[in-house]
């Protein structure tokens, strides 16, 4: 029976908690971009550092979207057994493509000011190169931070500003690319005018 | 209450481990955990009840390691559950669909589907067996009596209590699709869902339930309860199938006890019967029927412990009741220094 | 064959026989481990006839594993921690999932062997089924009495 081929290789116990530390470190300090390639390489598919967010965070007591993609959304719910549920009422919204990204952003659930913690993240895969640079401040930034980002992240952030979410509600950001590079943008942190 | 850390006392500890072993190894003799889960069941039954953990040869292998210790059985149980994940849920268990090993009623002598005494030591003589050691029952006996056997359909057993549901002598409720409570994960609140109650009563202690149950019979309570209809069996369970909820997969089954206790309702509603439900793991019987009493009692409220939900409900846990009590044994220096010195003044001030 | 079916007779079967099954469909085709075999809890969930609510009795330990067979899913969950058996089954449910699974006749012929040993059992059961004689010819004997009373 062991002589069966695995489709992912990414350890449910020691790599999904490299990975959690990986995200905790990028969430403790926004801006600082770390590295996931090591545990994406573990999984097989089109997405795998989607994957390895999802196998990481997620378990059957959550709800996910992963905006249409089907197969995407397939692989996550045979990991993870978490609920698949629509955009604007998921604890997880996966964006694969980033023409879903206006929709996710504005549909996504911004918990209520009791329970701020019944929000959404998104996580966002994003290619692009970066343009430029974003000055960012709040809660585990020493002052101000200027992160190269790309076109992409400066729309989700002014998207996400535009919602005017009333403190301590809102959502938080993740973006991902191929080539393993994590971002987290809490729900704290601001833009500063250039 | 102040804890004061001492250190000094590892090589004593880690001889007093050792020293287990010594307390194990008085006989040649090993005792195997397949023996504890086949010739031990009733007991293994209780430490996984206690436990709120069915797993057989998980239990038994508890047993073996601490001795047969039922307070450390369920401790051991418990720790080694909470470092697993809880990916399913099953189905709701329809026992109405169990296949009965024992079925018995002390309401009604003629029931559908008869009283099955099945496998009980109510009807044995409690004379010690002096010849019970060495006795072997072998497997391919009991695989040779089954075979001998001829086949019987299961036949239908409905509930005792549907028929007087039907009487209009019980109420029938309509089914409550309400998700439960699980004290697994939120703490107990007060007063308590049925749910939270049902739960605690199952997991807890069956010394402590029997007790409360005891003082309830006694007086302390509404007396003399009747048990309709005592249930065991297998029970199948059942879990929506991953990739499609809309079907279900088998999992196992599962030997469960079952116990309805009628009594009568409060006096100004002397028009109908009121019902206690207890449920647990394998065949403890006595601890279902307890349950079932409390469940009543909790129900109707009252002055006497019994009906008193805190009290009943938090102070039933196994692991939490032996855990506070043996914790007493930490060092409590200071707290009692202070203790001391407080005695101490109080007679010097008396003396003068 | 509805999934509840199948799984019942496979979880009845012996670990031997689920993995003659296995190893035959593994013949023809090779699936691939999508989730490692691996314990976990299942929670028991029942229904209390007294107010027809809902309760938890308890925790289960179950097995699961997940597989795939040329894209097509194939899911298992078992009571206990035969993680063998469990992956066997997976392969099992995710060759019926894509349409190749070929031996229904053995599952026909389990099924009605696991059902004569039941019965079997049950027989044994019944040997203690009580026919009573009241002694008390005034004390009603079953609940239809109150229907004349």
């Amino acid at each position: 029976m062991s002589a069966l081929l695995r489709k992912h290789n990414f350890d449910s116990v020691f790599d999904s908690q490299k990975m959690f530390r990986l995200i905790l470190e990028a969430m403790a300090n926004p801006g600082r971009i770390v590295r996931i390639e090591e545990y994406a390489d573990k999984l097989f598919g089109d997405e795998p550092e989607l994957l390895a967010v999802a196998v990481t965070l997620l378990d059957n007591g959550v709800s996910f979207s992963a905006c249409e993609s089907e197969p995407l959304s397939e692989e996550i719910a045979a990991l993870t057994l978490a609920k698949r549920e629509r955009p604007e009422a998921a604890d997880f919204v996966f964006v694969r493509d980033l023409k879903d990204m206006n929709d996710a952003i504005e549909s996504a659930k911004r918990g209520s000011l009791s329970d701020p913690y019944t929000s959404a993240v998104v996580i966002l895969k994003d290619d692009k190169d970066p343009v430029g640079s974003l000055m960012l401040s709040g809660p585990g930034i020493d002052r101000c931070i200027e992160v190269p980002v790309s076109m992409a992240v400066k729309n989700a952030l002014t998207l996400r500003d535009a919602q005017e979410y009333e403190y301590p509600q809102g959502i938080d950001l993740f973006f991902v690319s191929s080539d393993g590079r994590f971002l987290a943008v809490p729900r704290l942190t601001q833009i500063e005018a250039a | 209450m102040a804890y004061v850390a001492v250190s000094g006392g590892k090589e004593a500890i880690e001889e007093s481990i050792r020293l287990l072993d010594f307390y194990k190894s008085g006989s040649d003799k090993d005792v195997d955990v397949e023996a504890i889960e086949n010739k031990m069941s009733l007991l293994v039954d209780r430490v996984m009840g206690e436990a709120g953990l069915y797993a057989k040869s998980y239990a038994a292998l508890a047993l073996k390691q601490c001795e047969g210790s039922v307070d450390e059985a369920v401790f051991l149980l418990r720790a080694y559950r909470s470092t697993l994940t809880r990916n399913y849920y099953t189905n709701a268990v329809n026992t109405d669909e169990m296949r009965m090993v024992r079925r018995i009623s002390a309401a009604f002598k003629d029931i559908a589907g008869g009283q099955i005494l099945g496998a009980t030591y109510d009807y044995t003589h409690r004379l010690i067996d002096f010849d019970a050691d060495g006795k072997q029952a072998s497997v391919q006996a009991r695989q040779d009596l089954i075979a001998a056997q001829t086949p019987e359909p299961v036949a239908d057993c409905p509930r005792v209590s549907d028929e007087l549901k039907r009487e209009g002598l019980i109420d029938r409720c309509s089914r409550d699709g309400r998700p439960p409570c699980d004290v697994t994960v939120n703490m107990l609140e007060f007063p308590a869902g049925r749910s939270a109650r049902l739960q605690t009563l199952a997991r807890a202690d069956t010394g402590f339930i029997s007790g409360l149950a005891y003082s309830s019979l006694r007086g302390f309570g509404q007396v003399h309860p009747t048990v309709g209809e005592l249930r065991c069996g297998y029970a199948e369970l059942c879990i929506p199938y991953p990739p499609d909820e809309s079907e279900s997969i088998y999992i196992g089954e599962i030997l469960i006890t079952e116990v309805e206790c009628f009594h009568e309702a409060d006096d100004k509603d002397r028009l109908k019967l009121a019902v206690g439900y207890g449920a647990v793991f394998g065949r403890n019987e006595n601890k279902a029927i307890a349950m079932a009493i409390i469940d009543n009692e909790l129900e109707h409220g009252g002055p006497h412990p019994a009906q008193d939900e805190e009290f009943v409900l938090m102070h039933g846990d196994s692991l939490e009741m032996n855990g506070f009590i043996s914790h007493l044994k930490l060092p409590h220096y200071v707290t009692f220094q202070s203790k001391l010195d407080a005695v101490r003044k109080t007679r010097k001030a008396k003396d003068e | 064959m509805d999934k509840k079916r199948l799984t019942k007779i496979l979880a009845k079967a012996d670990r031997h026989t689920v993995a003659a099954l296995s190893a035959e469909i593994q013949k023809t085709c090779d699936p691939v481990i999508l989730k490692e075999p691996d314990k976990t809890l299942a929670m028991i969930k029942m229904r209390e006839p007294v107010r027809e609510g809902l309760f938890y009795l308890g925790e289960v330990i179950v097995c699961e594993a997940a597989v795939e067979i040329d894209g097509v899913k194939g899911f298992a969950v078992l009571m206990g921690d035969d993680t063998e058996k469990v992956l066997d089954m997976a392969v099992i449910d995710a060759a019926v999932n894509k349409g190749i699974f070929s031996r229904m006749d053995m599952l026909f012929a389990l099924e009605k062997e696991q059902h004569d040993q039941t019965m079997r059992e049950n027989a044994l059961y019944l040997k203690t089924m009580v026919n009573f004689v009241s002694m008390d010819e005034e004390a009603p004997s079953d609940v239809s009495a109150f229907k004349k009373a």
